[in-house]
């Protein structure tokens, strides 16, 4: 991880400039030279550049702490010149001192040329039909074949995004597309039907052919030097989108240059089998005809369904309208209405069966969370549009978004119910059952099962934090603990929890539900025991099963010595020092903690504590003891209960004695007169 | 129902031999008498408290009796002596009755044997009691020497152990 070379002065004088971060060693970042003509919508653009090679260009975009980058599309394309594609130079996290913790930082090459909207807006370039081809289609579209062959999708071409990199403005690339989660900078209008209906988390990358869609719009913006949708709210723009098609909402009213017909037509296809794939693009730049699209007409009622004050034609606009009024639309779906529409108005009974099933089943199991209000708008709003998007209690996201949308629901609501709840009620389940299925789909519905089985489990490791952290690699951790110094990576764990050791109370533990489920999907040894000590209720059990973990990673990935850490974790041990019986053995190890604190060992503390020659030798000693304890009350007791009796046969004794005395003296002092006679 | 008749017949048995023996006794006494007349005089007359003591004490063991019996005897064992000796010879009955100083010295050793069974017993017993006193005080320390160095459970544990089931 790169740090900050300097430190910010603190008190009310802040300095007049700040001090550039240095990242990597290499990369310097200048916190006070924002470059706001290349702020992408979720990073802010800065001055930056190579300590080892002064003559480049570079910027830095400072990613929204909290929003996942997409990490993969940044390792595959770190340091690679793509045709087409903005080069990332590198990326890493650094401290960032105007947001007082440590950000995503990622270096790009400065595209000298500027951004293409604001040359055309100040007319120093002009795009017209004849060159459009030349200069925007063929540059993108080969930077889409490019990332297609990493199996990358963009997902963020629109307008605003393209840069000229020469100064000749000749060279035109996508800009940055990584430093939030897929799609979610986009504009909806650039946005499929089905992905523009999820929240922007919750878009997903998709297939190529929803950067196509994306590239289409782009090529109607720029043909038509401004938004041909301006006049459309959201309503409107989806409305017009679903009953009369993307091509015809967006290239309606205005001239389309005729060259350019066919593929628009083909990308702007709203049926993702028949919209156009990069071959075909690729075959049309090549001069190659394509089959004309054939314009499927929307599945439109005659007879409206009127919903919220607003009468609607088609059963997509109608999902739609519910998920946004659930309660009015729940109170509608059980009128029964519903399903008459869909039977005698859009003719599809299959639907109409699938509703009235729904309803029966919310009536008889009343008071049942499956027959809340909330869960019959989601089930129907699937059964409705079962290409749009998973919806429920205001999230939507596309199967393959989960994670991205879980994580922006964390970052702006702080609160994961909502996606926790879907998961639990197996809302995902609902929509793959309506799917035509796929390899993708039996993908995504497996990651959905595995983790409807986190979710159950309850205990420290599991639940939606580890839902959280194994649907989005890149996603730092997010424990109170260590939120402030990013860490993605397992092995910058360990260090930040030294680190804030010296910051933080250390009566508290250093492992919270975040950090174990953050360590549970990142760190690659098996950890089940170690969870279930963690789990244990016993306060014991559970600092032996934390010391063993933290052991266990800094043995496994060959930490430094963590002084700090063992200190915190050195302070936490009492009661599992106290689960040795023997005192000495107790006040052995107090005493001998300091020194291993010193070596910053956590491997040699937990060696210290649970080493199993010494708890034998523990447990056989107390048992030794406990016998000896128990013997000797048994003899104290027999001692004092004969007490009574014994006054008795002390007495008896004291006869017997007495005799014996007698007879004995009686003995010797004849004795002695005899051999006294007989002498 | 078998072991209870064999009881029955084998309670008059001891009952039979003690007959035997007083019986048996009674003859060789009388032999004794008439055989060593002076002899059995002086020992009847000289043990006549061990008799007493034998008879007042209810014990099997019959301490007492021992107690004054050994030193009665070795009151009587000087007479017995000068009987047998010849250095005091026996003209009428009356030479058969030992004179004051042998009564004093006889009685005066019988009593001594009381004073020893009166006075040793108490003694004893208060040796053992004290021994008992020790051996608990001993006890003690070792259970306080393992309360500190296992820990207040030890005792716990082995009063679980204790607690019946």
């Amino acid at each position: 991880m790169a740090e900050s070379p300097f430190e910010m002065v603190n008190g009310d004088e802040a300095p007049a400039r700040q001090r550039p971060v240095l990242l990597h060693d290499q990369y310097l970042i200048y916190p006070d030279s924002p470059l706001g003509d290349l702020d992408s919508l979720s990073a802010k653009a800065y001055a930056a550049e190579d300590r080892r090679d002064l003559g480049s260009k570079l910027f830095a975009l400072i990613c929204t702490p909290g929003l996942p980058p997409r990490e993969r599309c940044m390792s595959i394309l770190r340091g690679e010149k793509l045709p087409g594609l903005l080069p990332l130079v590198d990326r890493g996290a650094v401290d960032w001192p105007p947001l007082g913790q440590h950000c995503m930082a990622v270096i790009y090459e400065r595209p000298l040329g500027g951004r293409l909207v604001s040359l055309i807006a100040s007319g120093e370039i002009q795009v017209n039909e004849y060159d459009i081809q030349s200069r925007i289609i063929e540059p993108l579209a080969q930077a889409l074949l490019s990332l297609d062959t990493r199996n990358i999708r963009h997902r963020s071409i629109r307008p605003k995004n393209l840069f000229f990199m020469d100064d000749e403005k000749e060279e035109l690339v996508l800009g940055d597309f990584m430093t939030a989660p897929a799609g979610f900078d986009q504009p909806i209008v650039f946005e499929t039907i089905e992905r523009g209906m999820a929240s922007p988390g919750g878009r997903g990358e998709g297939e190529a052919s929803e950067d196509l869609y994306a590239l289409g719009v782009t090529l109607v913006f720029l043909i038509q030097g401004a938004n041909p949708v301006s006049n459309l709210n959201d309503d409107g723009l989806f409305k017009s989108k679903i009953e009369q098609g993307s091509y015809a909402t967006l290239c309606g009213k205005t001239r389309i240059p005729m060259a350019l017909l066919e593929p628009l037509r083909g990308m702007l296809s709203d049926d993702p089998e028949a919209r156009w794939d990069l071959h075909k693009l690729e075959h049309w730049i090549d001069g190659k005809r394509q089959s004309p699209i054939q314009k499927k007409p929307a599945v439109k009622s005659d007879i409206p369904f009127s919903f919220a004050g607003v009468e609607h034609n088609t059963p997509r606009t109608l999902a739609r309208s519910f998920t946004l009024s659930r309660a009015e639309a729940a109170k509608t779906i059980k009128e029964g209405n519903l399903a008459m529409w869909l039977r005698r108005g859009i003719g599809d009974t299959n639907k109409a069966d699938a509703v009235e099933t729904t309803v029966e089943a919310a009536k008889s199991r009343q008071n049942s969370a499956l027959a809340s209000d909330e869960f019959i708008v989601a089930k129907i709003s699937i059964i409705l549009d079962p290409d749009g998007p998973i919806r429920y209690k205001g999230l939507s996201f596309m199967p393959d978004a989960y994670g991205p949308a879980l994580a922006v629901e964390l970052l702006r609501r702080s609160d994961v119910q909502v996606a926790a709840e879907i998961i639990a009620r197996e809302i995902p389940a609902i929509w793959f059952a309506y799917q035509s299925g796929g390899n993708e789909s039996a993908k995504h519905e497996k990651s959905f099962r595995q983790l409807h089985g986190f979710l159950k489990i309850h205990d420290p490791g599991y639940g939606i934090e580890r839902c959280l952290y194994e649907f989005n690699p890149s996603l730092p951790c997010q424990s109170p603990l260590v939120i402030q110094d990013y860490i993605v990576n397992i092995e910058d764990l360990l260090p930040a929890l030294d680190k804030a050791a010296n910051r933080v109370d250390t009566k508290l533990k250093p492992l919270d539900r975040h950090l174990v489920a953050f360590i549970a999907s990142r760190f690659e040894e098996d950890i089940y025991s170690h969870l279930k000590a963690l789990a244990s209720p016993e306060e014991e059990t559970n600092l032996i099963g934390m010391l063993n973990l933290l052991a266990l990673m800094q043995w496994h990935l060959k930490t430094d010595s963590l002084y700090g850490l063992c200190s915190w974790v050195g302070g936490l041990l009492g009661p599992a020092i106290n689960t040795y019986f023997n005192r000495t053995t107790r006040h052995e190890i107090e005493q001998e903690i300091p020194s291993l604190v010193r070596q910053g060992s956590l491997t040699e503390i937990f060696n210290l504590i649970e080493s199993a020659e010494k708890r034998k030798q523990d447990k056989d000693g107390y048992a030794a003891a406990t016998a000896e304890f128990a013997a000797a009350e048994g003899e104290i007791k027999a001692v004092e209960e004969g007490q009574l009796s014994q006054a008795e046969s002390a007495i008896q004794s004291g006869q017997q004695a007495a005799a014996m005395t007698s007879v004995i003296i009686a003995m010797i002092v004849i004795s002695i007169l005899l051999i006294n006679e007989i002498w | 129902m078998a072991k209870a008749d064999r009881a029955k017949q084998q309670q008059p048995a001891p009952t039979r031999s003690k007959q035997s023996f007083l019986v048996w006794g009674s003859i060789i006494f009388g032999l004794l008498f008439l055989v060593a007349l002076p002899t059995m005089t002086l020992l009847l007359i000289g043990m006549l408290p061990t008799i007493v003591a034998y008879i007042i004490d209810r014990t099997q063991q019959k301490h007492t009796a021992f107690c004054v019996g050994g030193m009665n005897f070795l009151g009587v064992y000087y007479p017995l002596m000068q009987l047998w000796t010849g250095e005091h010879p026996i003209i009428g009955v009356a030479d058969l009755m030992p004179d004051l100083v042998d009564f004093l010295m006889i009685y005066g050793a019988a009593g001594f044997g009381w004073l020893l069974f009166t006075s040793i017993p108490p003694v004893v017993a208060a040796f053992l009691t004290v021994m008992a006193q020790r051996r608990v005080a001993t006890l003690r320390a070792t259970q306080r020497h393992l309360i500190e160095e296992w820990g207040d459970d030890v005792a716990a544990s082995s009063d679980e152990e204790q607690r019946p089931a």
